[in-house]
């Protein structure tokens, strides 16, 4: 088991070696010119040289290639951000906080909302209160999400007045984003939980349970939910790795600080450090996440843990 | 349980792909969906060839119009024809979630299904790569995509094809996989058939039903996405109409004008919602054991 | 009616299954009684509605799909439709218990065996008894049915077969219960293993006084287990009696003949096995009359009009026109 575990843990260096050498590849296949960027169209050639020189863009690709895993590894550098030249991690550091808290949110909140749908969902098969999720789930799904951040605020925001269409300033900014995003991405976990839930409420052992003596709800959650519990896991932890690159939108549109709205605004002045910056830390979390989610699968669940076993 | 009869399982021999059209005519939603769908594209098509492309950018009416006869969407803040710009704008959101889908999936099924069927080393490497890709975030891969070659719609059309193949070739090729293992494909070895005819007589037939399962549930997917890089602005460029383009155009006028926010969304829900339901008649009907 | 001798008295069992566009009329009123400390077994092939019966007694029909449509079933003289849900539960694993045809699908993969049978006795914990004590007796019941008591903390993955069925008979056993359903628990073990779970069954009833229900389609299990038999048939008894009255030659419904003819016999010098032919019927759609009477060989006209009465001689039901007249019960 340890063994497994120390492997599993081993495997992620390599990935990880492999994630940032892809980002760094695709983000420097087009040859930019960052230091006519910084100091504009008017600048003389020289000081233009002068600065690509001292930022390092004019060595070969393997080299700058070599140079930024190394930095990253050594000193944690993730190289000068060409808006502002302040380092990368700094804004990495000032902005991730926002980005966690609003993802941490809205898992919290699509979990609180999904699984129970789900599970009611399966219990009641068919009845109106499944037919009323499952079609809600289906219309929700084909809502795209910037759409229905703007409808919230139009209605809430704009006509009832209940809530600030934007911004971080207090708890009441967060309802909108958050019951928002929250609503929509229980949609899928709610499917996903239903079906799962179908499944392993009709096997036998749901069965000897309930001749035993146990109450329909208790069956429902302890043998059939527990036995579906891990691929919802599974789900719900890439869910939330995934909502950290994905709070873009959310961002954008209710106007709040953190690593999307970070990423929209370096991707529009092409600062390349930044960018990747984002992206190669985002892809670290998703992997240490992903990796997380295997390890509490691989110590729940005896039967992952009989086939590493076996 | 069954309750079918076993003597009408005995003689009634449907033809599978009547078996499917059967079932999947028999679902309402399905049917529901479809018939949403033909209305959009009957009203996409037509309403592109009877309006004039120019109308969309004719700024010659009042700004913030509501809903009239004459437009029937409203007017945007300059007093363009709303209508006129969802109408045109389907085509490249339509075309953009259409033809991402099909050729991330036609090249994701064919890498998928040469390695699942060959295996090996290459496939080994190849599998490597594509787990390496999928640990990047699909949304921060398109950035990260569009940021290097440039904003453009030809751009994120390749930089959605790019996040969308690594799916399907793990998809396709556990389909293959489980295929491979089937009897009858070990059956066809021991007469000696070779692998070509194998692959396009056997495996590829079998497989199919999974990736046109697949295709329809990816197609609302990248719709959806394409009119949210659209909406960021790493899609198309104003003043070219686009769902997306349009909604964020809008953003500064929500209380003025909800309508500008509320019809490019709509389009973009019926469209999407439309497809879906039609993606799980198919599913439905091509694969009765996922059915719950 | 209520009598005291009986631990399980059925009366005219009707039970539907009913989906979006059929029903399913898989039990079609049976009527039996289960004397105290004896053993009936129900006889037939797959679908005839023995398990469902079962299941009723049980008042484990699929939810919503399932429903008793008629008839009462009287667990130790109560009428468990009278029962509340919580009564119902707390009737279940206590008085009445079941042992499920598939061990390897019968117990839940994530918890320990001993969880399983702790939860058992939790449930139906009105002494009061200590964890201390409940752990006692899980090891106790484990010893009982022949696995190590060390083993309490293992997965049922890591149990064989037949040892997983000893499991199964030992969540059921927990608590004691007066009733025991045991439907096919032999079906899907090994033919060595078979002896051995059906020994360990027969003893535990001995031991602990049990009635038993005994759910088969293996005449052999029948007639060296039970006290009584009934043959089902399309949801309906068609015949019903001691051991004696069912294995000895006489009157005998044709399906039972058909049963009969079906398996070896060493010593009787038959060349062919006899097999019933065609299928049993679709339960959305039972024939009328007789429900036999598409494969039986002595079917007459009147036999597909009308439904053939149940007669009965000593205690010995038969549910066939052939026999329906005193005395014109011959040898076929």
């Amino acid at each position: 088991m340890l063994q497994y575990i120390i492997k599993r843990t081993l495997m992620i260096f390599p990935i990880l070696l492999g994630v940032i050498i892809i980002v760094f590849t695709i983000i420097n296949v087009v040859p930019g010119d960052p230091g006519r960027r910084i100091l504009g169209v008017s600048a003389e050639q020289e000081a233009v040289d002068q600065l690509n020189h001292e930022l390092g863009v004019d060595r070969p690709f393997f080299v700058r290639l070599f140079d930024y895993i190394k930095n990253i590894v050594t000193r944690f550098d993730f190289g000068i951000s060409y808006q502002s030249m302040n380092p990368v991690v700094e804004t990495l550091q000032l902005n991730f906080k926002y980005t966690f808290k609003l993802a941490l949110l809205m898992t919290i909140g699509y979990v609180a909302i999904g699984i129970p749908l789900g599970v009611l969902s399966a219990v009641k098969q068919y009845s109106w209160i499944d037919n009323l999720t499952r079609v809600t789930s289906v219309t929700l799904s084909a809502f795209p999400s910037f759409w229905f951040y703007m409808m919230a605020i139009i209605f809430f925001s704009l006509q009832l007045g209940l809530f600030p269409s934007g911004g971080v300033d207090s708890w009441l900014n967060y309802v909108l984003p958050i019951g928002c995003a929250s609503i929509l991405n229980s949609s899928s976990l709610q499917r996903m939980t239903r079906t799962t839930m179908l499944e392993t409420i009709r096997q036998d052992y749901v069965r000897t349970a309930r001749a035993k003596g146990c109450a329909k709800v208790s069956v429902v959650w302890k043998h059939a939910f527990l036995n579906a519990a891990l691929p919802i896991i599974n789900s719900v932890g890439v869910g939330f790795a995934g909502m950290l690159g994905g709070t873009v939108i959310c961002e954008s549109v209710f106007n709040m600080p953190g690593l999307g709205t970070v990423i929209i605004k370096a991707i529009n002045a092409k600062d390349v450090p930044l960018v990747m910056g984002c992206t190669v830390l985002l892809s670290t979390i998703f992997c240490l996440m992903v990796l997380l989610i295997d390890i509490i699968s691989s110590l729940v669940d005896p039967r992952v843990k009989a086939k590493l076993a076996g | 349980m069954t309750n079918q009869h076993p003597e009408t399982i005995k003689f009634k021999k449907v033809s599978q792909s009547r078996d499917i059209l059967r079932r999947f005519l028999k679902n309402r939603p399905a049917i529901g969906g479809m018939i949403i769908l033909c209305l959009l594209l009957i009203l996409f098509i037509g309403g592109c060839i009877l309006i004039p492309e120019q109308r969309c950018y004719d700024v010659s009416g009042t700004p913030f119009q509501g809903p009239s006869a004459e437009h029937w969407f409203g007017t945007d803040h300059i007093g363009r024809d709303v209508f006129a710009r969802v109408v045109h704008g389907s085509k490249i959101s339509m075309t953009i979630g259409i033809g991402s889908t099909v050729i991330s999936v036609a090249l994701g099924s064919l890498i998928g299904a040469v390695c699942g069927y060959f295996g090996g080393r290459v496939d080994n490497i190849i599998m490597r790569f594509f787990d390496i890709i999928m640990c990047i975030p699909g949304m921060l891969l398109i950035i990260a995509l569009v940021a290097a070659l440039g904003i453009g719609v030809g751009n994120l059309l390749i930089a959605m094809i790019v996040s969308m193949v690594p799916g399907t070739v793990r998809f396709v090729r556990s389909t293959v996989l489980n295929l491979t293992d089937m009897e009858y494909i070990q059956c066809a070895k021991t007469y000696g058939t070779g692998n070509f005819t194998i692959i396009v007589r056997h495996v590829l037939p079998n497989a199919l039903g999974p990736i046109i399962i697949l295709m329809a549930s990816n197609v609302a997917a990248a719709i959806m996405s394409a009119a949210s890089f659209s909406f960021l602005g790493f899609g198309v460029q104003p003043p070219t109409p686009e769902w997306g383009a349009m909604v964020a155009e809008s953003r500064q006028y929500m209380r003025q004008a909800p309508h500008l926010t509320i019809f490019p969304g709509l389009a973009i829900v019926i469209a999407a919602m439309s497809i879906n339901l039609i993606g799980d008649g198919l599913r439905d009907a091509l694969d009765p054991r996922l059915k719950d | 009616m209520a009598d005291k001798k009986f631990a399980l008295e059925i009366e005219d069992l009707y039970v539907e299954y009913v989906s979006d566009e059929t029903v399913v009329r898989a039990v079609n009123g049976v009527s039996f009684k289960l004397e105290k400390g004896k053993t009936v077994g129900l006889v037939g092939e797959t679908g005839a509605g023995k398990t469902t019966t079962a299941l009723a007694a049980m008042r484990l029909l699929p939810d919503r799909v399932g429903k008793m449509a008629g008839g009462s079933i009287r667990l130790m003289g109560d009428d468990i439709l009278a029962l509340s849900e919580k009564q119902m539960n707390m009737v279940r694993g206590e008085l009445i218990s079941m042992i499920f045809q598939d061990p390897m699908t019968a117990l839940n993969p994530i918890m320990t065996v001993g969880k399983q049978i702790e939860e058992s006795l939790k449930l139906h914990n009105s002494a009061g008894r200590s964890h201390e004590e409940l752990k006692k007796r899980v090891d106790e019941v484990l010893e009982l049915v022949g696995i190590p008591a060390s083993r309490r903390d293992e997965y049922p993955m890591q149990f064989s077969g037949g040892m997983k069925q000893r499991v199964v008979i030992a969540i059921a056993l927990a608590c004691s219960p007066d009733i025991l359903i045991a439907d096919e628990p032999t079906t899907a073990l090994d033919v060595t293993i078979q002896a051995q779970v059906l020994e360990l069954i027969k003893q535990m009833q001995q031991d602990m006084g049990m009635s038993m229900l005994m759910i088969t389609h293996d005449l052999g299990i029948v007639v060296r287990n039970c006290d009584e038999v009934g043959i089902m048939y399309a949801g309906q008894l068609v015949e019903y009696g001691t051991v004696e009255q069912i294995f000895s030659p006489g009157a005998h419904h044709p399906y039972t003949e058909g049963l009969f003819g079906s398996i070896p016999k060493l010593r009787s010098g038959q060349k062919r096995l006899v097999p019933i032919e065609g299928l049993m019927p679709d339960p959305t759609d039972l024939p009328q009359g007789c429900k036999f009477s598409p494969r039986c060989p002595h079917c007459s006209e009147r036999c597909r009009q009308q439904e053939p009465p149940e007669i009965e001689r000593d205690g010995h039901r038969l549910k066939c026109f052939l026999f329906s007249e005193e005395g014109t019960a011959s040898d076929q």
